[in-house]
């Protein structure tokens, strides 16, 4: 959790910077590695895509600790509804068994 | 498991210092700009999917063989923590492709193969969760793992066999362009932070399934018995 709350820290002053006012002609490349004969659906510049990487980047990193935060808490309380359920079950035969002694 | 609080202290250390990595050590890709810093997490958190399916499939195995009731939690533990980070990569992979090929998401063999795979043990953790807990359950539920996870296989070379629009698939000595100060961020420090809350998590959830297990043994003992 504290891991996770330093992370969501580290990442934020990074992903609040403003982005660059200008971007560079070209910047919708398809990524490396591409196949041959692959076209690139459609040339993106401008300031409204760069705007959209920043925003996609902050929209993943968030993603990323939330389903992270989602599992934890999901398995948190489970474990703890085990856990009350597990000391009621433990007190229960306690209590048989110093009946079955005190009898 | 007095090791456990060893480990969660290095996770504490280890995830801010990956994104501290990532933002301020990793250069900026030139062609993608910022958006390639979903990369990091993004590919380790595909290889702690797989990690997570081959984990599952070895656990089901074993409980097939053996009816290692243990074997079998920790067949579903595996299974879920793999699909936590398979919904990562699903989630993070469209935020990256929407900026870069203008789309959220294409029917290419690497995708749809990866979709496939989440789908499959998607299933598996429902017929888990829904299904009951009988043992014909488990077995239908254990073969599935078995036959979910070389599906893994397909993922990883959809790129190079089918040649679709996702990037090249990355190895240790490179690849994929990345540069010295990448591959370190990717190899050296995110991917082993992931590592350790993958092992965390995986941890957490394997125990709190056994003592689930160990409950309801104990409300079947009290039963017989006559106390419920």
């Amino acid at each position: 959790m504290f891991a996770l709350a330093g992370a969501a820290g580290v990442s934020a002053p990074a992903l609040a910077q403003d982005p660059p006012a200008a971007a560079a002609e070209g910047q919708g490349a398809a990524p490396s590695g591409e196949a041959e004969g692959y076209t690139a659906p459609t040339a993106f510049s401008g300031s409204s895509n760069e705007d959209m990487k920043y925003r996609n980047l902050w929209m993943a990193y968030a993603a990323i600790w939330l389903l992270v935060f989602a599992f934890i808490w999901r398995t948190w309380s489970k474990q703890q509804g085990t856990a009350r359920e597990l000391d009621d079950l433990r007190k229960r035969i306690n209590a048989i068994e110093e009946s079955e002694g005190g009898a | 498991m007095k090791t456990f609080p060893i480990f969660t202290a290095l996770a504490a250390l280890a995830i801010p210092t990956a994104v501290y990595f990532v933002f301020n050590v990793a250069p900026l890709e030139v062609e993608m700009g910022v958006i390639q810093k979903i990369f990091y997490f993004h590919v380790s958190s595909a290889w702690l999917c797989y990690l997570g399916f081959i984990l599952c499939a070895g656990g089901s195995l074993a409980y097939l063989w053996k009816r290692n009731t243990r074997a079998d939690a920790f067949a579903l533990a595996s299974a879920e923590v793999g699909l936590l980070f398979g919904l990562i990569v699903l989630t993070t992979g469209p935020l990256w492709a929407r900026p870069v090929w203008g789309v959220y998401w294409k029917w290419e063999p690497r995708l749809t193969s990866m979709a496939l795979m989440v789908v499959i043990f998607g299933a598996y953790w429902m017929l888990r969760t829904f299904g009951g807990t009988g043992e014909g359950v488990r077995r239908f539920a254990s073969v599935l793992g078995v036959f979910g996870a070389p599906n893994i296989f397909f993922v990883h070379f959809a790129v190079k066999m089918w040649r679709g629009n996702h990037p090249q698939v990355l190895n240790i000595n490179g690849g994929g362009g990345i540069s010295p100060e990448m591959r370190t961020t990717l190899y050296g420090v995110a991917l082993p932070a992931l590592l350790l809350l993958f092992g965390l998590l995986l941890r957490l959830r394997y125990k709190a399934l056994i003592d689930e297990r160990t409950v309801k043994a104990m409300r079947r003992r009290l039963a017989r018995i006559g106390v419920f």
